[in-house]
């Protein structure tokens, strides 16, 4: 027969009131926080997986919040190819009404002036910034994207049409942006201003000098400045025919560039939303992963909880119970 | 009335007889009642073990007719009631718990520094961060708000490795410390030992058992099983040889041997590794040599392959090996732990820092002319975004490349010196060169070319090599390595914990079982002996009338 001794039966409550007082922390704690796995040896075989896990959703979090930034830059980008867009159609309007021949040097003349109006306000839009930076300038964002040629057009009638407006030769004008909006995915978030506005300011300011009673010289397809005043009325049908030209060059401008770029704006608009969906999904998907993996079943939790109480309650009045018994209160 | 004067004499022998065997009886059952007062006033004494007293009964020789009665009762011997096997399977359960349990509140330690809950700041999150915020700055390069957050981001990161790294090395130095402290007090344990070696050779050369000497041996030696694992022999005087597992006595006879702590063994030829901070381990060693020429032999590494607290503390801490020239070599769950944290420092210094000076464009020339440069057009140094608390030379070599981290022979570790080469927002060099020509350098400001080469890093799979910890991967993927290693070394720890702490209770229920004083038990022979003290003291009474009954027909 064994012998069981009080400190056996001391030791063994002991032990049995530790151990249940130990899983009603555990399971309080559980339920409490809705954590299963707070440190590493909580569960060794799912901390590292919930460690990636919690970057994972950080990082989306962070891709998300960049996101937003490209969208608005992005944003105010296609809100500025919609105006170019309306600014070129005016042109070709003014463009078409100068090139009708029963309209007078002077009234060709007067048609100039709005020409260059509508010109300094593609320039401006040109020059747009976006928290102080020139979106249009590339990586020499601290540099307007357009600024007046300090050699001019020569032979000009008026002061505006003697300005010509070139993109910036700062260094790294062009260079491209790319913010990460996911994994692996980034999206541009710049273009050079040339690529944009060149055509569109060429043509706007053939137009205008034509307008005015000047001819335009190009080198290599770029206005160099020059260009002879005509003599009227021997050289209207010059002055038409670079009316006409400039209709076809405005049109080109829009059709081409302006219009490609719109597109491109808005696909790149059109890829954040789709990304910002598509991170949408997966964030909530992680997160559910990550709380299978780490989260406690609260309600297992709690039937824990309330089994553990019981068992601690069932201890201790067991525990009381044969503590109090001894040899000497029947001597 | 011859036969009437046999008979008389007769009555009167017995009458004295009865008197003597009564007398002894009452006697006999004094002692066994003594012997249960103090089982029962030690039933809570630590160490001690129950004991009766051994009745024998008496028988003087003297015969009635031939026939011998028997004299009486004498106290025999006292039981001392102990199984050596169950005492040396409960010394090791001890020493298996008290490893264990060390271990474990250790690792807990170590484990707070690597927080799932995503509440506290940890190195993954601070890395994540970090990488996030350079792709930020790829909205707008030349924003001072976006490249002070990459500047915070890295300081971030940088505290979180110092503090995780800190936090370890800290509690290695403490454990370092605490070794001392364990040693004394087994030295301490070993004295006391000797002493009651030589105390029951004494007592027991004339044959009686020391009873309370061996108690507080058995208890003193359960105390040095909490501290150390050893093993004992008995010997024929009755005193015990401690021996370590390495063969050294510690305690032989009355003599014992002390252990002795340091940090300059003689054994160690070249300079000692260092500790994962600063210092250098101690050793746990024996001296053998005298005191102006100490001789030294390593136990170290013996004390830490077995159990004990002791070994806890050195499986935790790390077993060096003389012949280790880095923190990082040791064996053992901190250094191991701390070598990851120094992998993604080092990943920082070297890897980071070349990426971010750019390529060399012209690698023939002298010096390294990077194609990288800041809002201001400057090009960064060696170490240029990560840089190290260092006096010396940092760039050991000359060329240019943040490659000799991990060559000098001053630096122990990174981790703990890491900082930002610049805390200037204006400093950060992210734009490239544009300009083709060896030599020449031309940056735009809002320039952002060179932060794809960078947090592409975050996603490069690269060679972490660092003391005997190597390992392929992201840099991030080294945080989920250290995260998985601390977590099973942790479950494991708690695990043998478990188990260990089971088989200390079943071995103590072993012991208590044969040697623990059981009050219901002493209760009823209480009573059994007090019956038979008062039957002994009616019987004297008896005897009285008897003799007087013989007095008066006189």
């Amino acid at each position: 027969m064994t012998r069981i001794t009080e400190s056996q039966m001391l030791r063994s409550t002991i032990d049995l009131l530790a151990r249940s007082r130990d899983n009603v922390a555990k399971y309080s704690q559980e339920a409490s926080s809705g954590i299963r796995v707070a440190k590493p040896g909580d569960d060794a075989g799912a901390s590292p997986a919930i460690a990636d896990l919690r970057e994972a959703v950080r990082r989306l979090d962070q891709h998300q919040v960049r996101g937003q930034s490209a969208r608005a830059v992005l944003g105010l980008q296609e809100s500025i190819m919609g105006q170019m867009n309306d600014l070129l159609v005016r042109a070709k309007e003014i463009a078409t009404q100068g090139a009708n021949e029963t309209l007078g040097a002077n009234g060709r003349a007067a048609l100039a002036a709005e020409v260059f109006q509508l010109r300094d306000s593609v320039i401006s839009l040109g020059n747009t910034t976006y928290q102080g930076r020139y979106i249009y300038s590339g990586g020499a964002d601290t540099t307007p994207s357009y600024s007046p040629n300090p050699i001019g057009y020569t032979n000009s009638g008026s002061s505006e049409s003697s300005q010509r407006y070139s993109f910036t030769t700062a260094t790294g004008a062009t260079t491209e942006r790319n913010v990460l909006i996911a994994d692996g995915i980034s999206v541009a978030v710049n273009t050079a201003g040339s690529e944009v506005f060149d055509s569109s300011i060429q043509a706007l300011e053939k137009l205008g000098r034509a307008l005015e009673g000047y001819d335009s010289t190009t080198t290599g397809g770029i206005p160099d400045g020059g260009g002879a005043a005509w003599n009227f009325p021997t050289d209207k049908s010059l002055q038409t025919q670079a009316i006409l030209d400039s209709i076809t060059l405005l049109d080109t401008a829009r059709t081409t560039d302006v219009a490609e770029e719109q597109v491109s704006v808005a696909g790149r608009l059109a890829r954040l939303e789709n990304q910002t969906s598509i991170m949408d999904t997966l964030k909530f998907n992680l997160n559910e992963v990550l709380s299978n993996t780490q989260g406690a079943d609260v309600f297992e939790s709690a039937t824990n909880l309330s089994n553990a109480q019981n068992s601690l309650q069932v201890s201790m009045a067991v525990s009381g119970q044969i503590l109090k018994i001894s040899l000497l209160d029947y001597l | 009335m011859e036969i009437f004067a046999a008979t008389k004499r007769v009555m009167a022998n017995f009458g004295a007889k009865i008197l003597n065997t009564a007398v002894s009886s009452v006697n006999a059952q004094q002692a066994v009642l003594a012997g249960i007062a103090n089982n029962i006033a030690n039933a809570n004494t630590p160490g001690y073990t129950r004991r009766s007293v051994l009745l024998q009964n008496e028988n003087t020789g003297s015969s009635a007719g031939g026939i011998n009665i028997g004299s009486g009762v004498k106290v025999a011997d006292l039981v001392r009631y102990v199984d050596e096997f169950t005492n040396k399977s409960l010394r090791e359960s001890v020493s298996d718990k008290n490893a264990a349990t060390t271990k474990d509140e250790m690792l807990a330690r170590v484990e707070s520094v690597f927080d799932l809950t995503g509440e506290r700041s940890t190195i993954g999150g601070a890395l994540t961060d970090f990488f996030s915020s350079l792709n930020d700055l790829a909205v707008n390069p030349s924003s001072i708000e976006l490249r002070a957050n990459v500047v915070q981001r890295g300081e971030d990161l940088v505290s979180a490795i110092q503090t995780s790294y800190q936090a370890i090395s800290d509690l290695q130095q403490e454990i370092d410390d605490r070794l001392t402290v364990e040693v004394d007090a087994i030295n301490n344990l070993t004295a006391q030992i000797a002493n009651l070696n030589q105390s029951i050779a004494q007592v027991e050369n004339g044959n009686t058992i020391a009873a309370d000497e061996r108690d507080r041996r058995d208890f003193l030696l359960e105390e040095l099983a909490k501290k150390v694992s050893f093993s004992t022999l008995e010997l024929s005087d009755g005193s015990v040889n401690v021996t370590l597992a390495s063969g050294l006595d510690i305690v032989f006879g009355s003599n014992s041997r002390e252990l002795a702590v340091t940090k300059s063994p003689t054994f160690l030829t070249g300079s000692s590794p260092a500790l994962l901070n600063t210092g250098v381990p101690s050793y746990i060693v024996f001296d053998y040599g005298t005191d102006s020429t100490p001789a030294h032999v390593d136990l170290t590494a013996d004390i830490s392959a077995g159990s004990g607290t002791l070994a806890g503390l050195l499986q935790s801490r790390g077993v060096y090996s003389p012949s280790d020239t880095s923190p990082f070599q040791a064996q053992g769950v901190l250094p191991e732990t701390a070598a990851r944290i120094e992998a993604i420092a080092r990943f920082l210094l070297t890897d980071f820092n070349q990426a971010y000076a750019g390529v060399d464009e012209d690698p023939g020339s002298a010096g390294h002319q990077a194609s990288t440069g800041d809002l201001d057009g400057n090009t960064p140094a060696v170490y240029g975004f990560f840089d190290f608390e260092f006096s010396g030379a940092k760039d050991l070599d000359g060329d240019g490349l943040a490659n000799d981290v991990g060559s000098h022979a001053n630096i122990t570790n990174y981790a703990s010196i890491l900082k930002l080469t610049s805390e200037d927002p204006r400093d950060v060099a992210i734009s490239q060169d544009q300009n083709a020509a060896a030599g020449a350098t031309s940056f735009a400001a809002g320039d952002a070319s060179n932060l794809s080469t960078l947090t592409a890093l975050a996603e490069t799979q690269s060679s972490f090599s660092v003391g005997s910890y190597s390992f392929t991967g992201t840099v991030s993927q080294v945080y989920t390595d250290a995260v998985s290693y601390i977590g099973n070394a942790k479950s494991r720890a708690a695990v043998d914990r478990t188990v260990s702490e089971s088989n200390y209770r079943l071995a103590a229920d072993r012991r208590d079982d044969i040697s623990a004083v059981s009050i219901d038990e002493e209760f009823s022979d209480l009573i059994r002996y007090q019956k038979a003290y008062e039957a002994s003291a009616r019987l004297i009474r008896m005897a009285d009338e008897l003799l007087e009954q013989i007095i008066n027909t006189l």
